[in-house]
């Protein structure tokens, strides 16, 4: 448990150089994350023992 | 969805229990984003990716799940890609909420949240890195750290990494050891910085005990 807390109050400055991203026409702070590949997802997936969400879209 | 289901706070913390796939064929919703110094193209229907990834996730994985006739289509799996069950049509903040509950409870056993896997391979990352430039002490030292996790699926990352290290430190055992008879000095420093730099692996206690063999021997 203190490593899982230590873990998470390091967190700040370990986050991803996304949760920085920015613009003019101001990008949220924080989202979804998506995965960038579907082998990486599914790998992911079985490390972490969690469930996969996947959604299909198309423009409207 | 994309712009009123995914931004929704709660839903964006219900998602870090999940790895979360979208699949959307059409590009064309990128635009330019600061990153730190770096200009970068990002799409602006879902975060942090560009309009390639989900793209190619469409082409890639599109077809993974039979009988998708209508988009937006949502499908639940278990870890290995197992469906678990799906829903057809656009969904709100809670209904997807509720939807991931659902499939969470389908799922026994310990989970690794997003923030400690993200953190975890950023010190994996950061081993690695310092491993490169032979750095060994830096990169034994926070692999070690992941190693001590908890988390089984966390600790499994570093254990693994560590064996990289074991197996650059045997070598260098190796090398220092076959130096003992022929330049002691230099067989020394090797084991010294073995010794040192690879501290708590088994590599390092061998080379510590031959270091104090040699002491007395002096």
């Amino acid at each position: 448990m203190k490593k899982v807390c230590t873990a998470l109050l390091l967190l700040p400055a370990m986050a991803p150089a996304l949760y920085a991203q920015h613009s003019k026409d101001k990008v949220a702070q924080n989202g979804v994350i998506w995965a960038t590949s579907w082998e990486e997802a599914l790998q992911e997936a079985q490390a972490r023992n969690v469930p996969i969400h996947f959604t299909v879209h198309k423009d409207n | 969805m994309e712009s009123s289901t995914y931004p929704n706070d709660k839903l964006i913390a219900m998602s870090r229990n999940f790895v979360n796939v979208v699949c959307h064929h059409e590009t064309g919703h990128d635009r330019e984003v600061v990153i730190g110094r770096e200009k970068k193209l990002m799409c602006s229907k879902y975060w942090g990716i560009a309009c390639d990834v989900h793209s190619r996730l469409y082409q890639e994985a599109g077809n993974t799940y039979e009988g998708i006739t209508g988009v937006p289509c949502t499908v639940f799996a278990d870890p290995t890609g197992k469906e678990l069950f799906r829903e057809a049509g656009g969904l709100g903040a809670s209904e997807l909420i509720d939807q991931m509950e659902k499939a969470l409870k389908q799922v026994p056993g310990e989970k690794i949240p997003y923030e400690i896997w993200a953190a975890a391979k950023k010190q994996v990352a950061d081993g690695e890195a310092a491993f490169a430039k032979e750095d060994f002490k830096k990169a034994v030292e926070a692999w070690t750290k992941v190693a001590k996790m908890k988390l089984k699926g966390v600790k499994a990352l570093g254990e693994e990494a560590l064996k990289k290290a074991e197996e650059k430190g045997n070598e260098l055992l190796q090398e220092g050891e076959s130096k003992i008879e022929s330049e002691k000095e230099e067989a020394k420093k090797i084991l010294k910085k073995v010794a040192d730099q690879f501290k708590p692996l088994e590599c390092a206690k061998k080379a510590a005990e031959l270091l104090k063999g040699l002491g007395k021997g002096k």
